[in-house]
């Protein structure tokens, strides 16, 4: 018997040597150590034997199995490694691939920056107005200082509904008044004047309408956004400083701006605010005509007469007003060249954004 | 308006260039466009805005307002020593209404010939945009540039009967002014007649019948004031104006008319093309008086937000050439010539200060108020969080025009009934204001999918509709493939809109496809496929309408795909949004999933599926999730489809033991069999 245990420890560690697989380790063991394995032959021998050699050859027999069993856990141990090597390996990705997205939707333009805009004003403390586009005649004009008979008119030109026109109750008395498209969002100013109390600080967001023919700068539907402050003591210089922040705010610190005279009939004094070019770097080019700069930020105090019409006393109210071409904001933001993209729809525009 | 830089200089003592002169004036009065070298002379291009016509719109204006801003003198023009009495009245003139004509000056002038006018005054005409005509013409034109004051010349033996009537028209009069145009003239326009005619539309353009020609001998020149308000109506309605005109309808200076017409008397003369003459007709009932305006320089620093000074003021408004009146210290009166049509108020003035001082040189501010927290706008606010989740969903965000004409009307075939026509369109496709938003979004997928396989847009958008009048927004989504059944892009979309309305806290929705066709908003879904189609609802209050664009539309806007779109009123949405929510406990006991799949009819809808299995599962089943919804060819024979579920259940009280989820199950599978529906466990 001691011969058949080291013929079977020698033939194991030969075999053992040229297992090279979790496999061939596996087929080993049920070999050597299985219920019909080699090591279980050699228990099942030991009864035929007298009881002396029992002991000593069981006793040889079981270290024999623990050696068999350590060598084949080392050995699955190793084999174990270099195998989860190979597996990881295997899984190798090649992360230059493009990743995996579902595509994404864009907000519009405009939206972007109407929103960088609300944001701006709200975080000084601006609530949002809005007011219908389909909208009276009064509101429009009549009541921001610009009578039917005013040549100012023709700075806007408007399209008209085809619809009988409508009374509005004004201070005792009762006019007939045409619905338009507005021409501006200050149309929303009376209106919400009417309905509030000061002091208060509104903007005024919404689409316009003109009656122009469309060119790369010219639309006939555009966004403005049109700001208000009514309190007792508000001055020009603070619309300065309103309108130098926000064009900080939207274009960076180091924007050039200017304030120049400006007429608009519902502000007295009138002003407008132009940036530098930022197409040229004021070289001056087409989009600039030249001038090196572009009116931005039309504005100025807000004309008693506005304030008379909302039923206001102008001598206990002031206001500072002003007006934002959004449009014009994201043309210029986004160096867009021709206006008309914007409401185009095309996605091939839109995608950019 | 067009000005010449010499010209300029010629009437004040500039020192400043071209381009530095316009600068100034855009910076302290307003915008000149462009400056352009035309010959040794340069044109200024100014927007003269329409309160400063009267007064800066014209070579000495300018040149006053320069030399105001600068502080420097203007000159003056001495006039011929003509004898200054009234004209023996060889024509007798009448004026209906003394407002139509607050002043009527002419003379009367011997023609010895109406030539070619000097080389330089035909260079300033043409630097100012003008073309260069004869003698009489030009002379005219060179004064109105340079007075603002608008003149005319009429063939005095024209003008029959030796009578003139200034009177308003009535309707229907015509009229051919002398660049050949007739007009038949609304009521309430301005016109001269004489004894027989009318022979001018005053103020804007003189009747041929009454224009100076090749053999006129005498002319009657004239510089009126009239109306601005009748002659802006005019050129509006007779959609005809000239540079008169323009002046004219912004008002004039009644006092100015006289010394023009001097002047331009004095050029004729020096030109040698008439006699002098024996005097003037001058018809001034009511001399226009100078404004006298409340001025105090307190409320002024206020107002400007930098504490000027009295003194400050005081220096700008004599340059300005205004006259302190009266007034104690802190309170003054101001006149202001009357050219100055713009002053009126104290605002005024203040404007007038604020510029003189320069608006550049104005440290900013911000206002210091009551710290008021902002109001919060929630209509906007949802708009802006739909925006984001469908943006983040994938859809593009479009804005889209608000105009429609009958070729896009008769595409979607809508009725004209409640749709709202424009009274001005510039062309066909802007005859109406869009009666629904999503025409333009379902036109506008249309068109990209010429770009795109497949496309998803939405857009928050306005339309409008009369009787009654309604201006609505709306929140429309629009899914768009090339090549599919629609089937997919429906149910895409279906699922974009329950997730929309999911992160606004509304879940109780639901789809009515059983449509009341006779109902008013019946034409709501007329745009979809009659089988795809359905009005969103919460409750009984229909909120919106989704379904696949009609395959009819779809050929007529020559769609390269199918179109699925969803049309939901913005209003009724952010009312019943809700950004509220609460926790809800997590459930203790583990919940056991089993599935089920069952072959049911093609027309059976899911929603019946889903209700048996509910009814029959009690409330052991605490959810119902379809995970499968599919139709092989056998199924598709035999006009079936089989729809397979997950099935959830779980107690609030225990641990679930097989046996109970089995003795569910069976409920469930017996309730399906009764309907004669194969189940699949």
């Amino acid at each position: 018997m001691h011969q058949e245990i080291a013929r079977i420890r020698a033939s194991f560690q030969k075999e053992i040597r040229e297992a090279a697989t979790l496999d061939a380790m596996e087929r080993l063991r049920v070999a050597y150590l299985g219920r019909k394995g080699a090591v279980a032959a050699v228990f099942d021998a030991l009864k035929n034997l007298p009881p002396d050699d029992r002991r000593t050859i069981g006793a040889e027999a079981n270290r024999l199995k623990r050696e068999i069993e350590r060598a084949l856990g080392e050995r699955r141990r190793e084999l174990e490694k270099t195998e989860h090597e190979s597996v990881l390996k295997k899984e190798w990705l090649d992360i230059t691939r493009p990743g995996l997205v579902r595509a994404r939707g864009h907000l519009h333009p405009i939206t972007t920056v109407r929103r960088a805009l609300e944001d701006i004003f709200i975080s000084m403390g601006f609530g949002i107005a809005e007011g219908p586009e389909m909208e009276l005649e009064h509101y429009n004009f009549d009541s921001l200082n610009l009578p039917e008979t005013h040549p100012a008119r023709e700075m806007q030109d408007t399209w008209w509904i085809r619809h009988p026109s409508v009374s509005v109750k004004k201070q005792r008395s009762e006019k007939k008044t045409r619905l338009l498209l507005r021409t501006q969002v200050t149309s929303i100013q009376v209106r919400y004047m009417e309905r509030n109390t000061p002091p208060f600080r509104i903007i005024m967001p919404g689409t316009v309408f003109r009656r122009e023919a469309t060119d790369a700068s010219h639309e006939m539907q555009f966004a403005q956004m049109d700001g208000l402050i009514v309190d007792t003591k508000v001055s020009l210089a603070d619309l300065k400083g309103i309108m130098e922040t926000v064009l900080k705010k939207l274009f960076g610190p180091r924007i050039k701006t200017r304030l120049r005279a400006g007429f608009f009939p519902f502000v007295e004094p009138g002003v407008e605010m132009d940036i530098e070019c930022l197409y040229c770097g004021q070289k001056g080019c087409s989009v600039c005509k030249q001038s090196g700069w572009i009116e931005v930020f039309p504005g100025g105090v807000v004309h008693p007469t506005v304030f008379k019409a909302a039923g206001y006393n102008p001598k206990q109210w002031q206001g500072i007003a002003w007006d934002i071409g959004v449009d014009r904001i994201a043309i210029l933001k986004y160096k867009i060249p021709d206006v008309r993209l914007l409401r185009s729809g095309d996605l091939r525009f839109l995608k950019q954004f | 308006m067009k000005f010449s830089y010499n010209w300029l200089k010629e009437l004040t003592s500039i020192k400043k260039s071209p381009d530095e002169t316009a600068e100034l004036l855009n910076m302290r009065a307003f915008e000149v466009e462009r400056v352009e070298k035309v010959g040794n002379d340069f044109t200024l291009d100014a927007k003269v805005p329409v309160n400063r016509i009267s007064d800066a719109g014209n070579h000495q204006g300018l040149a006053k307002e320069i030399a105001a801003l600068l502080g420097l003198k203007v000159k003056k023009h001495s006039m011929g020593a003509f004898v200054s009495t009234p004209q023996a009245q060889t024509l007798k003139i009448k004026i209906a209404s003394p407002e139509l004509c607050p002043r009527y000056t002419a003379v009367i002038l011997n023609l010895k010939k109406n030539d070619v006018s000097p080389p330089w005054m035909q260079k300033r005409l043409a630097t100012c945009g003008f073309r260069p005509i004869n003698a009489i013409v030009d002379a005219t034109n060179y004064v109105m540039l340079e007075t603002g004051q608008p003149l005319h010349a009429f063939d005095l033996d024209k003008i029959e009967g030796g009578r003139m009537n200034i009177r308003e028209s009535k309707e229907g009069e015509t009229l051919t002014t002398l660049d050949g145009t007739t007009h038949i003239l609304p009521q309430g326009t301005i016109v001269i007649e004489d004894a027989e005619r009318l022979i001018d539309l005053a103020g804007i353009m003189g009747g041929q019948n009454s224009a100076v020609s090749d053999g006129t001998k005498r002319i009657l020149l004239q510089a009126a004031a009239f109306d601005p308000v009748r002659i802006y109506r005019a050129t509006r309605a007779l959609n005809f104006s000239s540079d008169a005109a323009k002046i004219y309808a912004a008002g004039t200076d009644p006092n100015k008319t006289m010394g023009a017409l001097r002047r331009a008397t004095d050029i004729l003369l020096q030109m040698d093309v008439v006699d002098v003459p024996q005097g003037w007709i001058d018809l001034y009932p009511k001399k226009t008086a100078q404004t006298k305006i409340a001025f105090r320089p307190a409320y002024a620093d206020k107002v400007i937000g930098e504490p000027l000074g009295h003194q400050f003021h005081q220096k700008a408004f004599e340059r300005f050439g205004f006259k302190k009146r009266a007034g104690g210290k802190d309170k003054w009166l101001i006149e202001v010539p009357t050219e100055r049509r713009d002053l009126h108020q104290e605002e005024d003035l203040i404007e007038e200060s604020a510029r003189m001082y320069g608006y550049e040189r104005l440290a900013s501010k911000l206002p210091e108020s009551h710290l008021i927290p902002a109001p919060k706008n929630d209509a906007v606010w949802w708009e802006h969080q739909i925006a984001d989740h469908l943006a983040g969903a994938g859809f593009t965000e479009t804005q889209l025009y608000e105009f429609t004409g009958d070729h896009e009307l008769d595409q979607f075939g809508i009725d004209r009934a409640r749709v709202i026509a424009l009274e001005n369109p510039m062309n066909p496709e802007t005859r109406y204001l869009v009666p629904r938003a999503a025409i333009k979004s379902v036109s506008s997928a249309a068109d990209n999918l010429r770009h795109f396989d497949a496309v998803k847009l939405f857009g928050i958008s306005k339309s409008f509709r009369k009787d009654p009048l309604e201006e609505r927004k709306d929140l429309v989504i629009c899914l768009a493939a090339k090549g599919t059944s629609g089937e997919e892009e429906f149910y895409l979309l279906k699922g974009a809109v329950e997730q929309m309305l999911e992160s606004m806290g509304i879940s109780d929705q639901w789809y009515d496809d059983a449509i009341d066709e006779t109902r008013a908003t019946y034409h709501d879904t007329r745009i979809f496929h009659p089988y795809r189609r359905a009005e969103i609802k919460m409750g009984d209050e229909k909120i919106g309408v989704i379904g696949e664009i009609h395959p009819d539309i779809l050929k007529k806007i020559k769609s390269k795909g199918r179109i699925a779109a969803a049309e939901i009123d913005m209003e009724k949405l952010a009312r019943l949004a809700t950004s509220e929510a609460e926790y809800r406990p997590i459930g203790k006991y583990p919940a056991m999933i089993r599935d089920i799949a069952v072959v049911v009819p093609r027309d059976t809808r899911t929603q019946e599926v889903e209700n048996i299995i509910s009814a029959a599962g009690g409330e052991l089943l605490a959810d119902t999730d379809l995970f499968d919804y599919f139709q092989d060819e056998n199924l598709q024979e035999s006009e079936e489809k089989s729809l397979a579920f997950h099935l959830v259940f779980q107690s609030a009280e225990r641990t679930l033991m097989d046996a109970e989820a089995d003795a569910v199950m069976q409920r469930i599978v017996s309730a399906l069999e009764e309907k004669n529906w194969e189940v699949k466990k």
